[in-house]
């Protein structure tokens, strides 16, 4: 089943995805809403400038640069307002690097798309509104027709268990394992 | 202890965790080789899904000039406005059926505690299948691809719908119907995992145990949630040093069930 979205929901997605998760990961400096949807505005519209004049190179997802971008801009926000300078937190796409080489994680990457791709239309769509959508267990119930968010998140479990399991299976293949291997 | 890994995980993408929790699970992630492979095969399922995604971002921008980026994402601000930016998910309303679930769990054992007969076992296996078993079978239709009969499938799909609205009893009369006595191959094998958890919650469990035997003998991609399934069948039909040796194998094994299967057996094995 196909479920990509048309090119003007993957931009609302986006905007509203991103929000969310820049506001939470915003939320230990304690700062005004206003200033963090300033802040936010701010990033969104860089990185649809940067994506168009091509600044935006393409290394990783745009969710995760996007993230990136708004946390540069809450760092210069925090250092004018307050004349200081925070240590911010890693976003989660940086923390991941750590424990991948640029070349393990393209390898790693292409062969997560290749077995999504192979993924059966249940499964792909219950992983699809949980990781990308955001949506809430009761949502996607609702969305799924399934009988109630329980339901949705047992099977959501399921499916990222055979999900896991599928790619060990792969990667181990092409010789990556990461549970014998420390950080680099 | 129930997917523990894989909720830490979720709130750490999701960034629903505090800053304090975020460096904990970062210092975890350091020493703890399970969560990191659960943290970098998530992580790798979200880019995957993302990239699918955001295609359409790209071409979108395709054709628009500065001025229309400009009040689009001025739109979009205005639109999102009467959204807060945190209505999503929201943890606390977990955290409210956990409480529930662990008060109710707790009652349970204090009963059962209460009313314990007079072996030397410190629990029963009653005792620890409410306590320490909690994963269940998940539905799942006929993958794209294979080939079953049409009247097959469609005693399938009324099998699945009866098991999500958790009507075990219509499930084993499906069975008993229609695919009793046969081979287990007319079934699709995923079901067979629904049949099998049916006939333990109502109380068949010696012929859950039959079906599930084997399909963890037929090592396929289900072996290892059938015998995670037979534990269960292990513990509710009271046979705990079946339950144990079941729970002790999965422990030695790389399974996904590893952790909780441990727990099992310590638990099975305390003395008063």
């Amino acid at each position: 089943m196909d479920m990509l979205l048309s090119d003007k929901e993957a931009i609302e997605v986006l905007y509203s995805k991103g929000k969310q998760l820049f506001f939470k990961y915003a939320q230990r400096f304690k700062l005004a809403n206003e200033v963090l949807e300033d802040i936010y505005q701010e990033g969104f519209l860089a990185l649809l400038l940067n994506i168009k004049s091509g600044i935006y190179k393409e290394e990783g997802t745009i969710i995760a640069y996007l993230i990136k971008v708004c946390s540069n801009k809450l760092n210069r926000y925090i250092a004018q307002q307050y004349k200081e300078r925070e240590v911010m937190p890693l976003v989660v796409s940086e923390i991941a690097r750590y424990y991948m080489s640029d070349t393990e994680r393209e390898e790693a990457l292409n062969v997560t798309v290749q077995l999504l791709e192979e993924a059966d239309g249940a499964c792909r769509q219950v992983l699809s509104l949980y990781y990308y959508e955001n949506k809430r267990m009761a949502e996607i119930a609702e969305i799924l027709q399934y009988a109630n968010g329980a339901v949705a998140k047992q099977k959501k479990s399921s499916c990222l268990r055979r999900f896991a399991r599928a790619l060990k299976e792969r990667l181990s293949e092409v010789g990556i394992n990461w549970k014998t291997k420390n950080e680099k | 202890m129930k997917n523990r890994y894989e909720e830490l995980v979720d709130r750490y993408i999701n960034y629903d965790m505090t800053g304090q929790e975020r460096e904990e699970f970062e210092q975890l992630l350091s020493t703890d080789p399970i969560l990191r492979e659960r943290f970098l095969t998530t992580h790798l399922l979200s880019e995957a899904l993302h990239l699918q995604e955001e295609k359409g971002v790209k071409e979108a921008l395709t054709d628009m000039d500065e001025a229309e980026i400009n009040s689009m994402v001025a739109a979009l601000r205005n639109k999102s406005k009467d959204s807060s930016p945190t209505a999503s998910r929201s943890p606390k309303r977990y955290n409210i059926r956990w409480i529930a679930s662990a008060l109710a769990a707790c009652i349970i054992i204090c009963f059962i505690f209460y009313k314990l007969s007079t072996d030397n076992f410190l629990y029963s296996t009653a005792e620890v299948y409410v306590a320490y078993y909690s994963e269940v079978p998940e539905a799942e239709y006929s993958r794209s691809g294979s080939v079953i009969a049409e009247e097959v499938k469609n005693q399938n799909e009324l099998l699945i719908e009866s098991y999500n609205a958790g009507q075990y009893a219509q499930v084993v009369h499906l069975y008993e119907q229609s695919w009793k006595g046969k081979a287990l191959q007319e079934l699709p094998q995923s079901s067979v995992l629904l049949v099998a958890y049916s006939l333990s919650e109502a109380n068949q469990s010696e012929e859950a145990i039959l079906l599930l035997k084997q399909l963890v003998a037929a090592r396929n991609e289900y072996s290892e949630e059938a015998e995670w399934l037979l534990l269960g069948a292990y513990l509710k039909s009271d046979d705990r040093e079946a339950a144990k040796s079941t729970a002790q194998k999965m422990m030695t094994q790389d399974s996904f069930y590893a952790a909780q299967a441990g727990t099992i057996y310590k638990q099975l094995n305390k003395k008063k």
